[in-house]
């Protein structure tokens, strides 16, 4: 598959109305739904970047069958959860692990009837973030940065690998208990 | 897992195990039972999902648009990427196919350069041979290491200066010009000058030419016969690990046995009929070529439209080594003449009655070891020398008819005399043609038996 896509002309016609622009606006206004979709379905951060990229390739390629003035965000999604469900399939005939298509529909489904829901515990994150102490907000920046994984972060830490699981187990245990209990979500 | 609270704890716990790339199958397998079967498991696993999504996001500090332009960069790039990989694919099966071709072509053409070198020609065929597998031609080159089995018929092999008949059913392997390998069957041998040292392996035995006529017949029940018919041949017995242990010198009509597993080697009576078989095959004929066979077993009629030869011209050997008792006048090819008394010559029908199933007019030549004294092509001489020369047993035509036209034929002699060249038209309504042509005897082989 090959598309021409010039980023540069892209850049430049942001606030233009052209197709283009139209096209990155919407991704923009989606883009946090569109990977959080495909994060649910492959469950990997790095498989999760491929997949996403080619999403928003077969998104531009099929950009001319959206209707202007639709949900751009319903589209985008039900496109990213078939290119991921296909990934999932590909990993699991390469003997990799893989959730079954009937458990990746279960989630599709959930993740946009629930879409509000979801948009509203990631902004109650940000203030449970807020909370939390500076080392332990850095650490999590940190350990969920692209730019380093948890090994390389142990190896440089000098910290061992089970520790920094562990603290991590902790924080996020500590953040989806704020969260509830900001919205009022007892267990 | 122990100090989980409930299902909820292990889904979280699952998922987070899953997103670090911790998790292992029974763990997903169990997963995945808690999302299908579980809504509040399912309702859990998104919430995880989308925690670790929203702290990548946080953690990338871009906000929607730069996120997005990253993508499109990212996105960008890989097409790029993808671009150049594409290319490269492309140059790689290029790359590929242009080795593919020229691995072909060398094959084809290295293949040839390393083949073995060729040892020998196929040069004479009865019309009745047929091999295990393959087919012969006149003519076919054979090279070291090549093994010729022919079921049916003779077959021989001009290998150096030395000509190798076999007779079928047989199986010979060439080692190289101067070795073969009796692998079964028989095989006679006739080295001219030169030709000394020709060797024929066969489990049992090895025979060493010293500059003469053998035969050698091998059977793995029986063991090795040996014959010599003219001049010497060393016969030794082999052992397992295949060398000589026994040895005994050959001269004319004598033959041994040599059973390597008896560990006996025995003179035995010489029987000539193997080496008439091959006499009757192609007598003293060296080679032959073209649209041309000897005949396998002689004809009982030659009479026109009785043994017909629709693909082929047969030479049929005749009366060999006929000592003329008075001078014989003859018109020949090339007038009349006389041959006087006192002369040994051997005679060889060219036979050939295509009827009308004939598609094309065959050529052929034959090389013989002797110089051609005579070539008859008159209907009426041929007749007249039928009780001469010809085979008892076989009725000849006795119209004229069988004559050549020489109109139509063309029949043409070597400068050395040993070789005739012919070309046989057809000519309705009879398509007959026969000549005859007589070979001066070789003072080297005037001793053979008369058959």
């Amino acid at each position: 598959m090959h598309i021409q896509f010039d980023i540069q002309d892209l850049r430049e016609r942001e606030n233009d109305s052209s197709r283009e622009s139209e096209f990155l606006r919407g991704l923009a206004g989606a883009y946090d739904d569109i990977y959080i979709s495909v994060l649910a379905i492959v469950c990997n951060r790095v498989d999760a970047d491929d997949v996403i990229q080619e999403v928003c390739v077969i998104l531009w390629q099929k950009f001319d069958e959206f209707e202007a003035g639709t949900n751009f965000r319903k589209w985008a999604c039900a496109f990213a959860f078939n290119v991921a469900k296909a990934f999932v399939r590909k990993r699991r005939r390469r003997g990799g692990l893989g959730l079954s298509d009937q458990a990746l529909v279960n989630i599709s489904r959930l993740q946009t009837t629930g879409s509000e829901l979801f948009e509203l515990r990631r902004e109650v994150l940000q203030e449970c973030m807020a909370k939390l102490r500076g080392k332990d907000s850095r650490f999590l920046m940190t350990c969920y940065s692209s730019k380093s994984s948890l090994v390389e972060y142990a190896r440089t830490t000098g910290m061992p690998i089970t520790t920094v699981y562990t603290r991590l187990r902790r924080l996020r245990k500590q953040l989806m208990e704020c969260i509830n209990r900001t919205l009022g979500k007892e267990e | 897992m122990s100090s989980m609270s409930g299902p909820l704890d292990e889904i979280r716990f699952l998922t987070d195990a899953m997103f670090d790339g911790q998790i292992n199958a029974s763990q997903l397998q169990r997963l995945e039972g808690l999302i299908v079967n579980n809504p509040a498991c399912l309702q859990a696993y998104l919430e995880v999902v989308n925690l670790h999504g929203a702290l990548i996001r946080q953690a990338d500090h871009q906000t929607d648009e730069q996120t997005v332009m990253t993508v499109l960069q990212e996105f960008s790039d890989a097409c790029e990427r993808r671009e150049i990989r594409n290319r490269r694919r492309e140059i790689m099966i290029m790359a590929a196919s242009v080795l593919v071709a020229c691995g072909f072509c060398g094959w084809l053409f290295l293949g040839e350069a390393f083949r073995p070198a060729p040892l020998g020609n196929i040069t004479h065929l009865t019309n009745n041979v047929n091999l295990d597998s393959g087919q012969a031609e006149l003519g076919q080159l054979l090279r070291q290491g090549a093994t010729v089995s022919v079921a049916q018929g003779v077959l021989s092999i001009e290998l150096g200066n030395v000509i190798v008949d076999l007779q079928g059913p047989a199986e010979l392997k060439l080692d190289d010009i101067k070795q073969v390998q009796l692998l079964r069957g028989t095989l006679t041998a006739r080295a001219r000058p030169g030709g000394e040292g020709f060797t024929v392996r066969t489990p049992d035995a090895e025979v060493v030419d010293l500059g003469t006529e053998f035969l050698v017949r091998y059977h793995a029940t029986t063991g090795t016969d040996v014959s010599v018919r003219r001049g010497r041949a060393k016969a030794s017995l082999l052992d397992r690990a295949g060398q000589p242990t026994k040895m005994l010198e050959l001269t004319a009509t004598r033959a041994v046995h040599l059973d390597a597993f008896q560990a006996t080697l025995a003179e035995s009576p010489f029987e000539p009929e193997p080496f008439e078989r091959i006499d009757r095959a192609r007598g003293t004929i060296r080679s032959i070529s073209g649209h041309l066979r000897t005949i396998g077993e002689p004809p009982a009629s030659l009479v026109s439209e009785v043994t017909t030869t629709p693909n082929f011209m047969l030479v049929i050997p005749e009366r060999q080594n006929v000592i003329l008792s008075e001078n014989l006048k003859m018109d020949t090819l090339t007038g009349p003449m006389v041959l006087p008394a006192g002369s040994t010559v051997s005679s060889y029908l060219v036979h050939y009655d295509p009827t009308s199933l004939a598609r094309y007019a065959p050529r052929g030549a034959i090389t013989f070891f002797g110089k051609i004294s005579a070539v008859l092509v008159d209907g009426k001489t041929l007749t007249a020398t039928d009780a001469l020369f010809g085979l008892p047993g076989i009725v000849y035509e006795k119209h004229d008819f069988r004559g050549l036209e020489l109109n139509a034929d063309e029949i043409r002699l070597s400068d050395d005399k040993e070789t005739v060249s012919l070309f046989f038209g057809m000519e309705s309504p009879t398509y007959l043609d026969q000549m005859r042509i007589l070979v001066l005897v070789p003072p080297a082989i005037k001793a053979a038996p008369v058959p």
